[in-house]
C-alpha cells in the first residue's frame, strides 16, 4: 500500500512538472466542450425544425378547422360544404411523425444527420422517394460530426496513448530504471502502479466532460439514469481496453520512440484501417441495391392495377380488406369513379410494391447486420454503436421510427379510408379526434451489455498477453 | 553537396528497412484498394447500364397516355467517371438517382449513406484516402528522424563544422525524403495512368492532374515534417510533434470545418423548402401574381393569341397548354429557391476551400475530389442536366396532349413507340477538366501558398537550427 502512495505521490509531482502532459489534458477538455457545444446545435437545430413542423400542423389545422364556418363569399362556401372529406384532409392535415431525438443524441449525433427524423403521414406509401431527406452540404455528412462520441472514441486513447507510451521506456531513458529494479516490488507491479496512476487521471478528465456534457445536454433526472450508467459504463470500458493495449505494449519493453509508434499503429489499425477495409469488404460482399429494378416493377404494378376492372378490384379491396365491407356499394363500386376504385388500386399498388420493396430492405437489412458482426472486430466501431445504441441515433434508432411510422401510417390510412369508402365527410369537431404518431423510445440495456463483450474480451485478449509476455521474460531472465 | 545528403537519407532509410516495410503495407493496402474501387466501379456501372437500358426500353416500348406516361416518368443515373474508383469522394453522401416526372422536381436520391449504419463514418479505403491519410503518416515516419537524429548522434556538429550550411542540410534531407516518396508511389501513379489511358482515355488530362496535385502535396508533407523535426529538442519529440499535426489537420480539422461552415450558413429544412415551393407555386414568386390568377392570365393570352373567346373553340386542347404553363413556373419557383440553398451550400464548400490555406489536407481533398468527379460542383453539374432533361421530356409530353389531343384530356388518348422514340435518350456529358480545376483554384491556390510558405519556413528554420 505504501509503495502505492508512494508512486501516486511521485507520478502526481511528475504530472504538475510535465507541461506537455498538462497541456495534452487540457486541450482534450477544451476540445471535448467543444465538441458538446457542436452536438447539442446539430441537435437543437433538429429540435426547431420539429418544433417548426408542429406549429405548422397547428396553423394548418386551424385553417382546416376554419373552412366549415368560413361562408363570406361563394368560392368559401363551396370549400366549406367540402371542408370534411376525408381526401381533403389527408392531403391538407397530414400528421407530422417525428423522431424526437433523445438528450444523449447531443453527444452522439450517429445517423441523424443522413437520416430523416420527420415524415409527414398520408395514406398513402411512396417507395420510390426519399423527398424527405434533408437538406445538406454532402461534405459535411462526408466530414462526420464532432460530437462528444468522437472525441471519446477517435480522441481519448490517443490521449491515453500520449500519457502511456512513455512510462517504461522513459525511466530508463532517464536512467531511473537502475533505482526500481532495486525497490522491493517488482518492475511489473510499479509498471501497473504508475499506469493506474494515469487511468486515474484520464477517469476524472472523462468524468468530468462527461458531466459537462449531461449537464449541457440536460440529461438529468431518474429517467436517464440507467442511460448515465450505461454510457459511463461502457466509456469506462474502452478506458480499460485501451490501458491494456497500452499495458502489453510497454510490457514489451521498447524504446519510447517504439513504444509510442506501435501504440499509434495499433490506433491507426483500429480506427483507420480495420473499419476502412470492413467497408471495403461491405460494398463487394453486400453493395447496396440500386432500386432500380423496384421502380421498374413499381411502374409495371401502376399499370397492371390501373388496367383492373373496377369490379375485379373492388372485389379484391374486399377481400383483402374485409373491414370495410359495411361500406359495400356494387353500383358504385364497378366504375372508376368510384371510391373503392381509387382506394382499391392505392391498397392494391401498395401491397404489390411492399412485397418487392421488402425483398431489398432486407438486403440492405442483411448488409448492416453483417456490418454490426464486423464492427466487433474493432472496439473503436463498437463503442461508435454502443453510444448511437444508447442516444437512439444510429441506424437501429432510425429504423425503430421507421417500423412504429408505418404501424402509424396503417393507423391513419385505416382512419381515412373508412371514411373515404363510406363517403362520411370529417365533421369540425372530428378534427381534433384524429391519431396523433408518438414515439417510444426504448433503450435496450441488455443489447448494449451484450455489445460491450467484444471489448471486454479485447481488454483480456490484451492483458493475457501482457500476462503471457511477463511470464516469457521472466522465464528467459531465471534461465 | 544537396545530392550527397539525399543520398545518404535514401540509403539510411533502406538500410533500417523502414521505407521498405511502409512501402509494403501501403502497396497491400493499395492493391485492396485498388481491386475493391475496381470491383465496386464495375459493378455500379454495369448496374447504371442495365437500369439505363431498361428505362429506356420501358419508355419507348409504352403504349400509354403521355399525361400517364410523365406522371411515372422515367430514371435517370449518375455515372461514375474511370478516376471515381480511386477517389469515390461524395458519391456516397449525394445520392446517384434522378427520376423524371411531371408536377414534381425531383432531386437526386437514394444515397448509400442512407442505407449505411455508423460503420460507413470511419471512412472508405480508397487510393485518396491512402493518398490523403497514410501517405503522410508514412512521410512522418520516414522523417521525423531526419534532422533530430542527426542532433541526437552529434553528427550535426560534423556537418556543421565541414562548412554544411544548415539551409543545404535540410534541403538535402527534403530532396532524399521526397525521392523516398516518389519512388514508393511513382509506380501506383503509373498504373494508374495506364489504367485511365486504356479505359477512359479522356479522363487522361484529369487522372495526370490529379497525380501531379498529389506529388506537390507531398513535397509540402515532406518539408513541413523534416521542418519539424529540424525544430524538435529530440526525434521522440519530433514523432509526437508530427503525429499530432496529423491528427489536428487530418482528423480533426475536416469535422471541425464542415461543422464550422453549416453553423455561418445554416441551410433550411425540408420541410420549410417544400413549403416554400408549394407556396410559392400556389401564391407565385415576388411580384407574381396566384396561381388562379396567373392561370386566368394565360387562358386569356391563349385566346387572344387564337382570336377566340372560349376554350371550347381553341383548335387544341388547352389542359395541355396549361399543365406545361404549370410546369414553366414550377421549373421557375424551383431554380429560384433551390438556387438559394445551392448558393448557401456554395458558401459553406467555399469556407472549407478558404480553410485549405491553414490545412493542406482539405486542400487536397477537395481538389482530389474535383480531378475524380466526386465533389459536390459535378454532383450540381449532372443535377442541372438532369433537370433540364426533365423539363424538355415533360414539355414535349405536355405539349402532345396540347396539339395531338383535340379531346380535352380524354384518358383514353394514347400514343404509342412512333412517338416515344422521338423523345431524346438523356445523355451526361463531364465537365472537362478545366472547369474541375477552375471550380477548385482556391484549393490549389491553397496547395501552391502551402509551397511557398513551406519554402519560407525552411528557410527560416534552417537559422534557427539547434546544435545541441
Amino acid at each position: 500500500m505504501n509503495l502505492f502512495k508512494t508512486i501516486f505521490r511521485f507520478e502526481w509531482i511528475q504530472l504538475k512538472r510535465q507541461y506537455a502532459q498538462l497541456f495534452a489534458l487540457a486541450l482534450f477538455l477544451i476540445i471535448g466542450c467543444y465538441a458538446v457545444y457542436s452536438g447539442s446545435s446539430v441537435i437543437k437545430h433538429q429540435k426547431t425544425v420539429i418544433d417548426t413542423l408542429n406549429q405548422q400542423y397547428n396553423s394548418d389545422y386551424e385553417l382546416a378547422v376554419r373552412k366549415f364556418t368560413d361562408t363570406l363569399t361563394p368560392e368559401s362556401k363551396a370549400q366549406a360544404a367540402n371542408a370534411g372529406v376525408p381526401q381533403a384532409i389527408d392531403f391538407r392535415l397530414p400528421p407530422v411523425a417525428s423522431n424526437q431525438p433523445k438528450g444523449f443524441a447531443s453527444l452522439a449525433v450517429g445517423q441523424r444527420d443522413v437520416n430523416p427524423y420527420y415524415q409527414k403521414v398520408r395514406s398513402q406509401v411512396d417507395f420510390l422517394d426519399n423527398g424527405n431527406m434533408e437538406l445538406s452540404n454532402p461534405s459535411t455528412l462526408s466530414a462526420g460530426n464532432f460530437d462528444l462520441s468522437f472525441v471519446l472514441v477517435y480522441l481519448l486513447p490517443l490521449l491515453i496513448i500520449t500519457l502511456c507510451y512513455g512510462s517504461y521506456a522513459e525511466e530508463k531513458e532517464q536512467g531511473t530504471y537502475a533505482l526500481l529494479t532495486i525497490q522491493s516490488a517488482s518492475i511489473s507491479r510499479i509498471m501497473i502502479y504508475k499506469l493506474l496512476f494515469r487511468a486515474a487521471v484520464v477517469l476524472v478528465v472523462t468524468g468530468l466532460l462527461s458531466s459537462i456534457a449531461f449537464i449541457a445536454a440536460e440529461i438529468i433526472g431518474a429517467t436517464s439514469l440507467s442511460d448515465i450508467l450505461l454510457w459511463s459504463y461502457i466509456t469506462l470500458m474502452y478506458i480499460a481496453f485501451w490501458f491494456a493495449v497500452c499495458y502489453f505494449f510497454i510490457q514489451l519493453k521498447n524504446s519510447s520512440i517504439a513504444t509510442a509508434l506501435k501504440l499509434v499503429g495499433v490506433w491507426l489499425f483500429f480506427l483507420i484501417a480495420l473499419p476502412s477495409i470492413t467497408n471495403a469488404y461491405l460494398s463487394l460482399a453486400n453493395p447496396v441495391p440500386l432500386r432500380a429494378d423496384l421502380a421498374s416493377f413499381a411502374r409495371h404494378a401502376a399499370e397492371e392495377v390501373w388496367e383492373t376492372k373496377p369490379a375485379a378490384l373492388a372485389a379484391l379491396f374486399n377481400k383483402n380488406n374485409p373491414q370495410y365491407n359495411s361500406s359495400i356499394n356494387p353500383a358504385k363500386d364497378s366504375t372508376q369513379n368510384g371510391q373503392r376504385f381509387i382506394v382499391g388500386y392505392y391498397d392494391l399498388l401498395e401491397r404489390k410494391v411492399s412485397g418487392y420493396a421488402k425483398a431489398i430492405n432486407d438486403e440492405i437489412e442483411a448488409r448492416n447486420a453483417q456490418a454490426q458482426l464486423l464492427a466487433k472486430f474493432s472496439p473503436s466501431v463498437t463503442m461508435q454503436y454502443l453510444y448511437n445504441a444508447i442516444a437512439q441515433s444510429g441506424r437501429d434508432g432510425h429504423m425503430d421510427f421507421q417500423r412504429q411510422l408505418s404501424v402509424f401510417q396503417k393507423k391513419w390510412k385505416h382512419h381515412i379510408y373508412s371514411r373515404q369508402l363510406a363517403e362520411v365527410n370529417f365533421t369540425r369537431e372530428e378534427l381534433k379526434d384524429l391519431p396523433k404518431f408518438t414515439k417510444a423510445n426504448p433503450t435496450s440495456s441488455t443489447e448494449i451489455l451484450k455489445g460491450s463483450l467484444s471489448i471486454w474480451a479485447g481488454l483480456m485478449l490484451f492483458l493475457l498477453l501482457a500476462n503471457w509476455n511477463g511470464k516469457r521474460e521472466s522465464s528467459s531472465i531465471n534461465l | 553537396m544537396i545530392r550527397t545528403i539525399a543520398k545518404n537519407e535514401i540509403i539510411s532509410a533502406f538500410r533500417n528497412k523502414t521505407a521498405l516495410w511502409l512501402a509494403i503495407i501501403f502497396y497491400l493496402l493499395a492493391i485492396v484498394a485498388a481491386l475493391g474501387g475496381w470491383k465496386n466501379f464495375s459493378t455500379a456501372t454495369q448496374q447504371r447500364r442495365q437500369a439505363k437500358e431498361m428505362f429506356r426500353h420501358q419508355w419507348v416500348e409504352q403504349q400509354a397516355n403521355p399525361h400517364s406516361a410523365a406522371h411515372f416518368g422515367t430514371y435517370l443515373f449518375k455515372p461514375f467517371t474511370f478516376i471515381s474508383l480511386f477517389d469515390t469522394g461524395l458519391n456516397n453522401y449525394t445520392g446517384n438517382t434522378y427520376r423524371v416526372e411531371a408536377h414534381n422536381q425531383a432531386e437526386m436520391n437514394h444515397a448509400v449513406a442512407q442505407d449505411s449504419d455508423t460503420e460507413m463514418r470511419f471512412g472508405e479505403l480508397t487510393i485518396a484516402s491512402l493518398f490523403q491519410l497514410f501517405m503522410p503518416l508514412l512521410i512522418i515516419f520516414l522523417c521525423f528522424r531526419s534532422v533530430s537524429a542527426e542532433r541526437e548522434n552529434q553528427t550535426i556538429k560534423l556537418l556543421f563544422a565541414q562548412g554544411l550550411k544548415p539551409s543545404t542540410l535540410l534541403c538535402g534531407k527534403i530532396t532524399g525524403n521526397y525521392l523516398l516518396v516518389t519512388a514508393i508511389i511513382l509506380p501506383a501513379m503509373l498504373m494508374m495512368l495506364i489504367a485511365t489511358a486504356i479505359r477512359e482515355p479522356g479522363m487522361l488530362a484529369r487522372m495526370s492532374y490529379f497525380n501531379l496535385g498529389y506529388l506537390l502535396y507531398f513535397l509540402i508533407l515532406t518539408a513541413v515534417f523534416v521542418g519539424i523535426s529540424a525544430l524538435a529538442k529530440s526525434s521522440k519529440n519530433a514523432l509526437i510533434s508530427s503525429l499530432g499535426v496529423w491528427v489536428l489537420c487530418f482528423v480533426m480539422a475536416p469535422r471541425l470545418v464542415a461543422g464550422f461552415s453549416s453553423r455561418l450558413y445554416p441551410l433550411p429544412s425540408r420541410g420549410e423548402f417544400n413549403k416554400m415551393i408549394e407556396t410559392a407555386n400556389s401564391k407565385g414568386l415576388q411580384g407574381d401574381k396566384d396561381r388562379t390568377e396567373r392561370q386566368k392570365d394565360y387562358l386569356k393570352e391563349v385566346l387572344s393569341r387564337y382570336k377566340v373567346d372560349s376554350v371550347s373553340q381553341l383548335p387544341l386542347n388547352f389542359n395541355g397548354l396549361r399543365m406545361q404553363y404549370g410546369e414553366d413556373y414550377l421549373s421557375k419557383v424551383y431554380l429560384t429557391i433551390n438556387g438559394q440553398v445551392e448558393e448557401s451550400i456554395g458558401k459553406q464548400q467555399h469556407i472549407e476551400r478558404l480553410f485549405g490555406f491553414l490545412d493542406p489536407f482539405i486542400a487536397m481533398q477537395q481538389l482530389s475530389r474535383a480531378l475524380a468527379g466526386t465533389d459536390y460542383n459535378h454532383h450540381i453539374h449532372f443535377h442541372k442536366q438532369a433537370q433540364v432533361y426533365r423539363d424538355e421530356f415533360i414539355r414535349k409530353l405536355n405539349l402532345n396532349m396540347a396539339y395531338e389531343d383535340r379531346n380535352n384530356l380524354r384518358s383514353d388518348y394514347k400514343v404509342g413507340p412512333a412517338f416515344f422514340k422521338t423523345m431524346e435518350d438523356f445523355s451526361y456529358s463531364q465537365p472537362e477538366a478545366n472547369w474541375a480545376g477552375c471550380k477548385h483554384q482556391l484549393s490549389l491556390y491553397a496547395l501552391l501558398f502551402w509551397l511557398g510558405i513551406t519554402a519560407l519556413a525552411i528557410g527560416l528554420i534552417s537559422k534557427k537550427i539547434a546544435i545541441n
